[in-house]
């Protein structure tokens, strides 16, 4: 089976057209604390927006100011220019900005006169039971909007169907990352990362097939062992694997990471307890570490960066910072010298959505890697 | 020559701490007050109260619980424990400038430079073990932004002090205040474990009649600004944002009544705050400008443009309506959670700033619109078009942007801020 399709970071409209054109709908969904599961239930494709490629996001820049952070304004601005040909869109309030994206696509679209089903549901940012039993009514409330928009009842057989294919999808992705921890892996990081970002490209029974081919052909391809650094890459959301070209260009190699668009929105199986499945959706999402979003969750997302650092043998970490993201401005704090603790030194970034000073990145990044190497 | 403050050079050599300069400095006004015009004493009265009982919590046997966000105050002051609302040192320190940017490059070595300068100067304070008290619980919500969710929780492991957490649902319907209720409780259970005693209804009564007294008193101020011409300046909305944090406080009830009596005496010899004749209303659509509240002096005496209010900081008042009823009660603290100043029209879905900014458009005779933004508060600046293209529609009225940094003056002027309103009212706005 050909699985090219798994290496092309462009973002298509392929698998939404097919969709579509067999009468059924796709919704683009904004953060991942939206449970594609529930879509998945109601025959609904999600399609988890990204703004990869974005080079002008001028008119969303009119609506969200210059204050705001690049990635959102990109995602309205392909919103406006219509790149994704959806019956609307579904985000929860993960962080500010994206929350923003709701309010000024609704105020855009119903000016533009093409009104469309836009939710927004309330991802508590704390943990406890009280929190989750919220998220949990939350999600059922989308589950209703999506029986309305699609005329099709989510069962708990549907979620606990679909849930079942998410978790092969993560099982696969698991598989995929566990390729990286090799001396000589099979793989780059600015692969894995396309890998990773072309599920956002199609179907996840697509994905889950394209994912198998590219496993079992995985031992036939050539190992990578001209490098002279393992990398983490750890921050905003990074959806542009051009950044982590250029990283590998100059001696580089990123062997894991801990971004909303890589490894942690896949994270590990659901387990659902079929007496209470939005429960047990709602439990798994909120406990589920993504990013700092969360207000309760600091100390646990710093263990999971340095286990991950040290269990991928990683020689340094890249944290990258969207400039005017304030989730991900603070962590050095306290991130710094747990990571120092284990000989891991970070490079850090501040960038835009849109790629530039390339050869201002590349002159910094093999700086670092020298420094790795003279007290390697 | 300007005068020295020494007292300042101590605290940026961190000699002093936050805590003991403002306090210092809010009794030696007093006494000067008392001195010269004791008949403005009242002003410092609130002040002296307010950072008196902060520095002398310990002193005084009380826990002192420092706290951000939205969180149900009352029940603090109903445990016989000082509240410490932490964006009271950032607003306090803000007209200080060089204090402030101390403290903003303290924390911006570890932090954005993107994030909002008031949990800059928060985080950056604690950084210079400048806070000059210890607090005994930190409680905090996940709302105002995505700047106080960065700071908070990291200040709470440096005190490493006991945190509590409310979350803020995104939606503020009768599903969100039953969250909010919820929650109340598990605080109320926090603060009985924290202080090793049951709630005492009398103490909560008596702690709410106190914050009624103090809501009915800001809403009849808030009335009086509904008044041709305004009686009170613009600099005296300072007070929405003392009301988050000493709603309860019995200190607050005197100053309110001290201001309302002004205003009231205002109207009644026919006299607005604007010396000469006053031409514009404004509504500032988000902050005040902390670091030059000057400039609304000037505003008023040289343009006649008085600032009616902010739709940021508005504070809506809510009454316990039912005190014998604790579960009525406890709705009451959830709605006012969700009421509260930079909460209620930032913290959701902008529908709820609309509304807000619906609410003072007609009933404030309002002609003027600037958004005076903040640049650290990036998520109202994202909806700023949303909310000048509202306002025009509705009202016919165009709306200035200015970015300023309410916190820390060296982002700009407050005569870079006056000239662009003067320029803006001049030209554009046709009165």
């Amino acid at each position: 089976m050909n699985y090219q399709k798994l290496f092309d970071a462009k973002i298509s409209d392929e698998s939404v057209k097919e969709w579509k054109a067999k009468g059924k709908k796709a919704l683009g969904v904004v953060c991942c604390h939206v449970p594609q599961e529930i879509l998945h239930a109601a025959d609904v494709l999600p399609v988890r927006l990204r703004a990869t490629g974005c080079e002008d996001y001028s008119e969303a820049e009119v609506w969200m100011s210059s204050f705001s952070c690049s990635f959102a304004k990109s995602i309205l601005q392909y919103l406006i220019d219509n790149v994704y040909d959806l019956d609307g869109f579904v985000t929860s309030d993960g962080c500010m900005q994206a929350a923003r994206i709701y309010d000024n696509w609704k105020a855009y679209s119903k000016k533009a006169g093409k009104e469309q089903l836009i939710v927004e549901i309330g991802a508590p940012r704390m943990n406890s039971a009280t929190t989750k039993a919220y998220y949990k009514e939350e999600l059922k409330i989308l589950a209703g909007e999506l029986e309305k928009l699609t005329g099709n009842k989510i069962t708990n057989e549907k979620l606990v169907n679909s849930v079942e294919i998410y978790n092969e999808a993560r099982g696969l992705v698991k598989q995929l990352l566990e390729l990286q921890k090799a001396e000589h892996p099979v793989i780059t990081g600015a692969e894995a990362m396309t890998i990773m970002l072309a599920s956002t490209n199609m179907s996840v029974e697509e994905y889950i097939e394209l994912l198998k081919a590219f496993l079992a052909d995985a031992p036939n391809r050539k190992p990578v062992s001209d490098y002279r650094a393992r990398l983490m890459v750890i921050g905003s959301a990074l959806d542009d694997p051009r950044y982590i070209e250029a990283i590998e260009n100059k001696g580089g190699l990123v062997v894991a990471d801990t971004l909303c668009f890589g490894s942690m929105t896949f994270g590990d199986e659901l387990e659902v307890n079929k007496a209470d499945v939005f429960g047990s959706i709602a439990d798994y999402y909120l406990d589920r570490i993504v990013c700092p979003r969360m207000i309760d969750n600091r100390d646990a997302l710093h263990k999971l960066i340095v286990n991950r650092a040290t269990e991928y043998k990683v020689d340094g970490l890249l944290y990258q910072k969207m400039q005017n993201c304030e989730c991900w401005g603070g962590e050095n704090t306290y991130l710094e010298p747990a990571l120092k603790e284990v000989g891991v030194p970070i490079f850090y970034l501040e960038r835009e959505e849109k790629l530039a000073n390339i050869g201002q990145l590349e002159i910094r990044v093999e700086a670092f890697i020298e420094m790795i190497e003279k007290e390697g | 020559m300007a005068k020295v403050d020494t007292e300042l050079l101590k605290v940026m050599s961190g000699e002093l701490s936050t805590t003991d300069y403002i306090a210092g400095q809010c009794e030696g006004k007093l006494a000067h007050t008392l001195e010269k015009d004791p008949d403005s004493a009242w002003i410092y009265d609130l002040q002296v109260a307010q950072w008196g009982q902060i520095r002398d919590a310990h002193k005084n046997g009380k826990k002192l619980i420092a706290f951000g966000g939205p969180m149900p105050v009352d029940i603090i002051y109903a445990f016989d424990c000082q509240p410490y609302y932490l964006d009271q040192l950032p607003l306090s320190t803000a007209p200080k400038g060089d204090m402030n940017s101390k403290f903003v490059d303290m924390c911006e070595a570890k932090t954005n430079q993107s994030m909002c300068s008031i949990d800059k100067v928060e985080m950056g304070a604690l950084l210079a073990d400048q806070y000059g008290v210890v607090p005994d619980a930190f409680v905090y919500s996940t709302v105002p932004c995505d700047s106080s969710r960065i700071a908070y929780p990291i200040m709470g492991k440096m005190w490493g002090c006991p945190v509590f957490n409310i979350d803020l649902p995104f939606r503020r319907d009768a599903r969100g205040v039953e969250y909010l209720v919820q929650q109340t409780k598990e605080f109320i259970t926090f603060m009985e474990e924290l202080t090793g005693k049951k709630l005492d209804m009398d103490k909560m009564r008596a702690s709410m009649e106190v914050a009624n007294r103090t809501n009915e008193l800001i809403g009849k101020i808030a009335d009086l600004r509904k008044h041709t011409p305004c009686p009170l300046p613009g600099m005296l909305l300072v007070t929405n944002a003392c009301m988050s944090g000493m709603a309860a406080d019995p200190a607050m009830i005197p100053f309110l009544e001290k201001e309302l009596e002004m205003g009231e005496m205002m109207i009644a010899m026919e006299m607005g705050a604007c010396m000469n004749g006053e031409k514009y209303r404004m509504l500032f659509l988000q902050n005040m400008l902390w670091t030059q509240l000057k400039a609304y002096s000037y505003l008023e005496r040289e343009y006649g443009a008085i600032c009616i209010m902010d739709a940021l900081g508005h504070y809506h008042p809510d009454i316990y309506e039912n005190m014998s009823d604790f579960d009525d009660c406890l709705k009451v603290m959830a709605v006012k959670m969700m009421n509260l100043p930079m909460i209620h029209g930032a913290a959701g879905p902008v529908d709820y700033y609309c509304d807000r900014i619906t609410y003072l458009m007609d009933n404030f005779n309002i002609n003027t619109s600037v958004f005076l933004g903040h640049v650290g508060c990036k998520h109202t600046w994202a909806s700023t078009k949303i909310l000048s293209d509202f306002i025009q529609q509705k009202y016919d009225i165009p709306t200035l942007l200015i970015d300023v940094d309410c916190i820390d003056g060296r982002y700009k002027t407050a005569e870079e801020v006056q000239d662009a309103i003067g320029e803006y009212l001049t030209t554009v706005v046709k009165i």
